[in-house]
Formats: C-alpha cells, sequence, structure tokens
C-alpha cells in the first residue's frame, strides 16, 4: 500500500509544518528524524488523519486519509505511539484484545505477537506493573497483532535496552520481507542508516531532504538538521560511520 | 506489608482474575441469595413458610399449587411494599454500578462516577424546586418525573458545553460537568435558603431512600435500566480502547465519538430515571466499579455486568441496614452508605489489593 503526501501544511499558532510532499513505497521502511519539536510526530499523525492539513492531501493506496472510517483506517494502517494511557486493571492480554477490535480475538496470533517480542509468558500480567520498556515490547506486538499493512511507530525503541532496541530493528526488517510498510520516527541514526529505505529530514517544521537512505543522510543535510557539528569517524575495523560526538 | 505478604495478595488477585465466569456467577448467586433474605427484613416479622407460599403464588400456573397459609396483610406487605423496595434497589444500584464504570472508561479517570456529568445536581433541581414551587403537572408522580427531566436536561447542557469541534475531549468535559454542577447546585441550595420550612421533606430527597418505590414508578425505571444496560454492555469493546486513549481508540478501528455520545446518553437516561425515584445515592457508582476490576481484572466485558451486581448487592444491603438497624424508624440511605458501608469496603479494598491498587 502506497502513502502520498501532496504539498501538506499544517498550522498551529506556534507552529508551522510544510510544505511537505513525499511518497512512501509500498514494502519499505522510510525514517523521520530531526530535532525535538521539529515536527516529526505531527507528521505521522498527520499520515494517520488524527490531524487535519491545512493544506494538501494525505492519500493511502490513493484514497484520502480524511474520507476513511476508522474501521478502514485501522485496516490499512496500525500506529505504535509514544505513549498511551495506563488502562485500569488491563492485562496484557486486554490490552492485545483492543488492538484485535477490526478482526476479533484469535489466540493463536495473539501469542504469536507477544513471542515476536518475548514477552508471551507475560500474557496474564497486569500491564500496568510492567516496565517502561516492556509496555513498549506490548504495544509493538499489540501493533502486528492488528495486523495492518502500514505501520506507523513514533520513537519504537524508546525505552528499550540495546538487546531489545536489536530485537525490534530485527523484527522490522521481518516485517518488511513480508511486505509491510514502515513509516517511523527515530533519534538513533546508525539504526536509520541500517534500516531505513527512504528518510524523511526535518528541521523547525521544514524539509531538509528526503530520498533514499544512502543519499540523504549525508553530513551536509545532517549538519543543516542538528546544531551539532556530524563528522566522519573512522573505526578500528576500517569502516566509518557518522557521529557527532568524538569527546 | 512485609514481602511476602505482597506476594500473597497479588497471588489471591492473579487467581481471583483467572476465575472470572465463576466471580460472575457466584455474584448472581449472591444477589439471589441477598434478596431472599432482604424480604425478612422489616418490622414485622413473616415466617419462611408464608413468605414461599407468597412467592409461589406470584408464579403464573405454579400459583394453583401453591397453599395459601398466609393472611392478606402478610401478602400486602411483601408484595406491594417489600419486593418493590427490593428489586427498586436492585434496579437502581445496577444503574449506578454499570454507569460508573462506563463514565471512568470514557473519562480515563478512577474517581470520576456518573453525578460528574451533572445528573445529581440536575435531578436535585428538578425534585427541590417541584418541592418548593408546589409543582403538581404530573399529579402525585411529579417529583420523580421533574427530577428525571432535569437530570437528563443538565447533562445535556453539559455535554453541547463542552463540544468543540464535533469531539468530546474527556478533561474538558470532566470540568464542564463539576463547574455547571456547582451553578445548578447553587440554584438549589438558593431554594433551600429561601424555603427553609420545607426542607426536612428535601433532605430525604437528597440523602436517597428506596422506601417511596412502588410498582407503578418501578416497571417504567426498570424497562429504562434495562435497556440503557444492555445498551451499555455493547460498547464494552470501545470502552476498552478509549481507556488507552482517544487516539488510540482511533487507531483500532473504534468510532470514539459515536461510543461516548451513545454511552454518556444511555448512562444519563438510566441513571436519572433511577435516581428520580430514589433520590441521591452516592458511593455505589464510584466504587462498585474498582471493586469489580480489583476481582475479575480491567476489561469492561467483565467489569460492566460484576460493578452492576456488586451495586444491587451493596444496595440491598444498605437499605436492609436502613430498614433493620432502629426498628420502626427507616434512615436515608446515603447515611448508610456512608458511616457503615465506606468502612467495610476500605477494609475490603486494602485486604485485596495491599493498597497498591493504582487504578
Amino acid at each position: 500500500m502506497k502513502v502520498e503526501i501532496e504539498n501538506v501544511t499544517f498550522q498551529v499558532p506556534s507552529f508551522q509544518l510544510g510544505p511537505l510532499g513525499f511518497s512512501v513505497e509500498e514494502g519499505t521502511i522510510t525514517a523521520i528524524i530531526g530535532k525535538n519539536g521539529s515536527g516529526k510526530s505531527t507528521t505521522l499523525k498527520l499520515i494517520h488523519g488524527d490531524l487535519k492539513p491545512n493544506t494538501g492531501t494525505v492519500r493511502i493506496d490513493r484514497t484520502k486519509v480524511s474520507s476513511l472510517s476508522s474501521l478502514k483506517l485501522a485496516e490499512k494502517t496500525s500506529f505504535v505511539w509514544q505513549e498511551i494511557f495506563s488502562p485500569m486493571s488491563f492485562s496484557v492480554r486486554d490490552v492485545m484484545n483492543v488492538s484485535g477490535y477490526k478482526r476479533g480475538t484469535d489466540e493463536n496470533r495473539m501469542e504469536g505477537a507477544l513471542d515476536k517480542v518475548g514477552l508471551a509468558p507475560f500474557i496474564d500480567r497486569d500491564f500496568s506493573v510492567l516496565s517502561g520498556g516492556e509496555r513498549r515490547l506490548v504495544t509493538l506486538a499489540a501493533a502486528i497483532y492488528q495486523d495492518s499493512e502500514i505501520m506507523i511507530m513514533d520513537e519504537p525503541t524508546n525505552f528499550l535496552d540495546i538487546d531489545n532496541q536489536i530485537l525490534i530493528y530485527n523484527l522490522m526488517k521481518g516485517l518488511r520481507e513480508e511486505g509491510k510498510t514502515i513509516i517511523m520516527t527515530m533519534h538513533d541514526l546508525d539504526a536509520v542508516h541500517n534500516l531505513a529505505d527512504s528518510v524523511l529530514i526535518l528541521r523547525d517544521g521544514k524539509k531538509i531532504a528526503w530520498g533514499d537512505t544512502d543519499s540523504t543522510l549525508t553530513l551536509e543535510n545532517l549538519n543543516k538538521a542538528f546544531n551539532v557539528s556530524f563528522h566522519t569517524y573512522n573505526t578500528v575495523n576500517g569502516s566509518s560511520f557518522v557521529g557527532s560526538y568524538n569527546g | 506489608m512485609n514481602v511476602l505478604e505482597n506476594e500473597r495478595v497479588t497471588a489471591f488477585v492473579q487467581r481471583s482474575r483467572e476465575m472470572k465466569y465463576v466471580w460472575i456467577g457466584f455474584l448472581f448467586f449472591l444477589l439471589i441469595i441477598t434478596i431472599l433474605l432482604s424480604d425478612f427484613i422489616g418490622s414485622v416479622r413473616i415466617p419462611i413458610q408464608s413468605l414461599l407460599e407468597i412467592y409461589g403464588s406470584q408464579i403464573p400456573f405454579l400459583s394453583h399449587f401453591v397453599p395459601h397459609g398466609y393472611t392478606l396483610a402478610q401478602e400486602q406487605i411483601i408484595v406491594q411494599l417489600r419486593e418493590p423496595e427490593i428489586l427498586g434497589g436492585v434496579v437502581i444500584g445496577a444503574s449506578l454500578g454499570i454507569g460508573g464504570a462506563a463514565i471512568q472508561s470514557i473519562f480515563r479517570n478512577p474517581i470520576s462516577e456518573p453525578y460528574i456529568i451533572g445528573l445529581s445536581s440536575g435531578a436535585s433541581l428538578g425534585a427541590v424546586a417541584s418541592i418548593v414551587l408546589g409543582f403538581t403537572i404530573f399529579g402525585i408522580y411529579t417529583q420523580q418525573i421533574t427530577a428525571f427531566v432535569f437530570g437528563l436536561s443538565v447533562v445535556f447542557i453539559v455535554y453541547f458545553f463542552a463540544l468543540k469541534g464535533g469531539k468530546i475531549h474527556p478533561t474538558y468535559l470532566l470540568l464542564t460537568g463539576v463547574a455547571v454542577s456547582f451553578f445548578v447546585s447553587a440554584i438549589v441550595a438558593l431554594l433551600l435558603f429561601t424555603n427553609i420550612n420545607l426542607q426536612g421533606e428535601v433532605f430525604f430527597w437528597l440523602l436517597g431512600s428506596l422506601e417511596n418505590i412502588n410498582w407503578t414508578v418501578l416497571y417504567p425505571v426498570a424497562i429504562v435500566v434495562l435497556i440503557t444496560s444492555y445498551a451499555i454492555y455493547l460498547q464494552h469493546r470501545e470502552l476498552d480502547a478509549i481507556q488507552m486513549g482517544d487516539m488510540h481508540a482511533r487507531s483500532v478501528g473504534v468510532n470514539v465519538e459515536r461510543t461516548k455520545r451513545i454511552t454518556i446518553f444511555m448512562v444519563a437516561l438510566g441513571v436519572s430515571a433511577s435516581v428520580s425515584i430514589s433520590g441521591l445515592i452516592g458511593f455505589v457508582g464510584l466504587v462498585m466499579p474498582h471493586l469489580s476490576r480489583m476481582l475479575l481484572g480491567g476489561s469492561n466485558r467483565h467489569v460492566i455486568p460484576a460493578s452492576g451486581l456488586l451495586g444491587a448487592i451493596f444496595l440491598i444491603c444498605a437499605d436492609d441496614i436502613a430498614r433493620g438497624i432502629v426498628p420502626g424508624v427507616v434512615i436515608p440511605i446515603g447515611i448508610v452508605t456512608g458511616i457503615i458501608g465506606v468502612p467495610f469496603l476500605m477494609y475490603f479494598m486494602r485486604k485485596l489489593t495491599g493498597g497498591r491498587y493504582e487504578g
């Protein structure tokens, strides 16, 4: 399912985003990067139809997002939020059941989704007593359980330790191989470089660059997007990577 | 509380939550037992055999085969006084419990209850105005009907004040409800202040009582509560999703605004109808949903029916105490729920959760 963003602008009194125009291909991973407050999460909410653009249109599978009912939207997209409310006395199963609203409960698929994030044994645990990282993994499993073609993720590796970050990166690669389209915001540039097929760089609501990862994630673009200076470092084994801090 | 005690409490809660349907079955059984036992309580003692014969005489076909060894006075007491009062307790307790569960889900706020959307202040205004101003437009049921209409009207005013861009934001609705309730309560206070001689009559209504419930008022209210409770139960999956945030609910496919509209309307209708015949009964709508969550976990699939059952059981017991504690005197039920119900439930909740319940 293709996602097309055409000349989208969004304005609130203290912030203006856009105009943005880009197109996300089916079965790819797109990363949106930029400083805090640059408009990354706002862009995701515009794509998901939670915010209405002042101008321009967002289309999913050639249909305007604004014309999709909640059920149709849930069929096409799932959203991993940066934060969710902790519902009163919910178990992990209850949280998963909410994501099965459209398709109905399927115990096998539910356990399979939790197994992918290593939390199948947690199914009857109280959601509110889980750690921040475990909650994050449950919400990711819930999005997988929802089984939509497009997965929108707002900083999916927040709160996660290195082991679980790598688990999620591998999970994303697996989902891409299954044909899922992933649009996410992320701060870890190393992961973005290794995972994403295309990158959108924002600063103060303006598009700095958009395109395939190799040609977009350049020193010049990164220096424009952030206040720090980026350098290319050579590691001991001879490879190089982009970094901003050299002690 | 030491670590061992903590683990014991957690294990109990875990086991309890795994037996959801057993709990609901048990609560239903407990409700039936409470109803039957409550028929014994009152200033006139009626033998169990007479009571069973009176029950039998009310069942079509069976009534021909049941001996009639009871007096007409005993039949009158059971059928015309105690039964409507007890079944009124079932209907009102259930509607408050179910309404509380639904409202707490919509507001994602553990200390909200049906009255918070303006129901109680509106119904009070209706009842007090009809007493103070001497309305007789609907005959002997004027007070009930005006309480119902005013309760419902104030909820609509709150709802439309809080509506912005076709959407209802929970915190704004909550604040609007509290603000409008204060305003309406001030009018009630003004009416009472200027008619000090009528305060006794009004006082009983404001503290709630099941004593004046008869079959004529109970039938329509029971039908309204049955329909609205079922309509709220049908929204249980949507209400679960809304507890995780409006945007999350929408992202899984829930029509959030429609769910809120239906739920608020159904709660307003059911609870307004209930309080119109009982006066204001607090506490039930706030606490029963929490007690249900402690026993059965948070999903509204179980919380809604359990809150209804617990609300009904609690209110009947409170009414039994209100009728039985001082012979020949009926105490307003609000006093019983406050002085006896609150300490009992606080102790029970602490035992159940070890004081670590976070909603």
